[in-house]
């Protein structure tokens, strides 16, 4: 104890010292003006600091040796596991209804986020193909809609699987040439992709609009627009179900529908993680090699990979131009892959649960930290860097398939 | 008496570097054939050319088949394109695929499995699952009857996984099965790699060092269950081994390597009092003094 406090104080001094000429003098016309109460305060920030380190770090030795338990939260979520699931299903179907068309916009582009996380997780936590460029694959859909509807008034519907075909085709075209790359030269090739497709869509001004985007219909549903006043030949649903107008409907219903197909996906990802071909792409990323030995064919994996992470980012590419009504390049930069990158991370390689909640934080927290927008770059690296020192493997830990022998046999 | 595998005038270069210089030898249906040899001497080189790692220069490898056909493990491997390729639209398909997609993984279906020196075991997932990843050829690889889990898919699964809980039995790996691969002890580890080759329906069974770093006890396991294996399973097993008395147990047929080159084969007691066996092992006369 009072080792730790001798080095607190001495990181104080040292911290005074050095603060003193740094912050407590500022130069006011032709004047010097002290502030001597500025470094006081940093330095005593600097002891509270040291003591905690001090503190964390002896806790820290006394676990060396034991064996590390799961924490309370991480047991009590296993514990709880399924009325967890059901209340989140229940709340996220009456979130909608009452949260105001601004936070329903943010609710959407989060569910969006965890589309393309429980994509993105597929390549880059499940087969262990760090793919830097994923933008280009929701860039695909999302202009898929909005193209397919200005050259052929392709609809809605009609776009949700094409544009899934679409940039699933894409994924698997992409991944042919780098199908022998691993790891830091995968990831400057796909980061390169990313800026093709988006310096096509940038430039070829013909086709695309470039910069100055294109309009993007909302979808309808069974024929009924969602506007105040129908189209010509088409009913609007207010009319249909003879209900008052409201903007919000049509939000709503694109909300619903995503969080659908959200469920859908992790259906399915839960599903293939307990299927051979799941295991294949877990089994790829831990050792190429050995998966070869066995006779699996790393060639297939890897496109199947691919091609079912670029489908589900072409998917969330169309709901993403129908939210917005309109595209335009500048939503499809290098910092929109980064930024679902750091969702698969931070919510821990391969887990579908944690890719979740991050999608969720990391969209909605910084909308709530709106007033404080110019630290938000500074509140996200501290997060990063937190959480790769405290929970390297994501915030919540992998469950793993758990197997017991049969009674028949 | 039959040859499961016939190995042919194997040659391999690294640049200016003879690997292996027209090595040949043969393997009988059945038995336990040891390739030995100084460091250096070439001995995992054959394996990875056997397993379809590297593409051999030269040479033949044919496998018989389970249907007692023959079968061109070069042309798995993807040899060079040739004349004949082009005519038959068939053959040239073929050879494509094998130049594309062929090597380990197709020597793997054919039947050649592997284990590795330095052990490599799928570190982050469990023990069940590193045995079921290795039974491909068995499990339902059927997307939509996977995704909806229909009653085809479901039995083969059970009995995926029941294979799995007999070769985890087999190596008394069984109270692992659910432990993530990369927390068992080392022992179990090259226990694990051998149950997980054995899941993937081996017909000729390459074991690359598998008494590197077993205690002699372990050894002793090992030199039985390879021994079962092959009585048991009708497994035919090919390893490398430096520990000549494990070497000496278990094998019915030894070849010698040195520079690449067989200097000797034959029944592992004619092997040992070779005199050219011998000057090859000069300084490690560990094959001299088991016999005595």
């Amino acid at each position: 104890m009072p080792r730790k406090l001798w080095d607190a104080v001495l990181a104080g001094v040292v911290a005074l010292l050095l603060f003193v000429p740094l912050t407590g003098v500022s130069l006011s016309g032709y004047t010097l003006e002290g502030h001597w109460q500025r470094p006081l305060w940093l330095a005593v920030g600097v002891v509270l600091g040291r003591l905690l380190l001090g503190w964390f770090l002896e806790r820290r030795q006394r676990m060396v040796g034991t064996t590390r338990r799961p924490g309370w939260i991480t047991a009590w979520i296993d514990d709880h596991r399924p009325y967890i699931v059901i209340a989140a299903v229940i709340g996220a179907l009456l979130v909608p209804w009452w949260i105001g068309k601004y936070w329903l916009n943010v609710a959407i582009l989060a569910l969006i986020y965890v589309l393309l996380g429980l994509g993105l997780n597929v390549v880059v936590g499940l087969a262990g193909l760090l793919d830097l460029g994923f933008v280009a694959f929701y860039a695909v859909g999302a202009y898929t809609y909005a193209l397919g509807h200005h050259y052929f008034a392709l609809s809605f519907w009609a776009a949700v699987p094409l544009g899934a075909m679409l940039a699933a085709g894409f994924g698997v075209v992409l991944a042919f040439p780098v199908l022998r790359m691993h790891g830091d030269y995968l990831a400057i090739v796909t980061l390169g992709f990313g800026e093709i497709i988006r310096l096509i869509l940038n430039n070829w001004l013909e086709v695309t609009g470039g910069p100055n985007g294109l309009r993007v219909p909302f979808p309808s549903l069974f024929g009924m627009d969602f506007g105040r006043r129908a189209s010509p030949g088409h009913v609007t649903l207010h009319e249909f179900l003879n209900i008052p107008y409201s903007n919000e409907y049509r939000d709503i219903f694109l909300y619903l529908l995503l969080f659908l197909v959200v469920c859908g996906m992790v259906f399915l990802v839960r599903r293939l993680r307990r299927m051979p071909l799941g295991r294949n792409w877990e089994a790829l990323r831990e050792d190429e090699i050995a998966c070869r030995s066995l006779g699996i064919q790393p060639v297939t994996v890897k496109l199947s990979a691919f091609g079912l992470g670029a489908m589900t980012a072409g998917v969330g590419g169309v709901f993403f131009a129908a939210s917005q009504g309109f595209v335009n390049p500048t939503s499809f930069t290098f910092l929109e892959s980064a930024h679902i990158l750091a969702i698969v991370v931070l919510g821990g390689m391969g887990s579908t649960g944690g890719v979740i909640v991050a999608a969720v934080v990391l969209t909605v927290l910084p909308e709530v930290l709106r007033d404080f927008a110019e630290y938000r770059g500074l509140l996200f690296g501290c997060a990063m860097v937190l959480m790769m020192m405290w929970r390297p493997r994501g915030l919540m830990g992998i469950r793993r398939a758990r197997f017991h022998r049969s009674e028949v046999g | 008496m039959a040859e499961i595998l016939s190995v042919r005038d194997l040659t391999m270069r690294f640049g200016g570097v003879v690997a292996l210089n027209r090595v040949g030898f043969d393997v009988r249906k059945g038995s336990v054939t040891a390739l030995i040899g100084p460091n250096g001497a070439g001995k995992t080189t054959v394996f990875n050319c056997l397993t379809g790692f590297y593409r051999p220069d030269a040479g033949a490898m044919r496998l018989m088949g389970a249907d007692g056909v023959p079968l061109d493990l070069m042309e798995l491997m993807g040899r060079p394109f040739q004349g004949s390729d082009w005519v038959s639209p068939r053959s040239f398909a073929r050879r494509l695929y094998c130049k594309m997609f062929g090597g380990a993984a197709l020597a793997a279906r054919a039947g050649v499995v592997r284990t590795f020196q330095n052990i490599r075991l799928f570190k982050e997932m469990t023990v069940m699952e590193n045995l079921l990843v290795a039974q491909r050829a068995r499990v339902d690889n059927r997307m939509v009857s996977g995704i909806f889990q229909s009653s085809g898919y479901r039995r083969a699964e059970a009995e995926a996984l029941e294979r799995a809980w007999y070769w985890l039995d087999f190596f008394r790996l069984s109270e692992d099965g659910n432990r993530l691969a990369k927390e068992l002890a080392y022992g179990r580890q090259r226990r694990l790699e051998m149950a997980r080759a054995m899941c993937a329906a081996p017909r000729l069974l390459c074991l690359d060092e598998p008494a590197a770093g077993l205690n002699p006890n372990e050894t002793r396991e090992l030199a039985d269950w390879i021994l079962a294996l092959r009585r048991g399973h009708g497994v035919t097993v090919c390893l490398i081994e430096h520990d000549m008395g494990l070497v000496m147990e278990i094998s019915d047929h030894v070849v010698v390597l040195d520079h690449g080159q067989v200097i000797a084969s034959g029944r592992p007691e004619r092997v040992r009092d070779d005199p050219v066996v011998l000057e090859a092992y000069l300084g490690a006369p560990e094959g001299a003094e088991e016999g005595v």
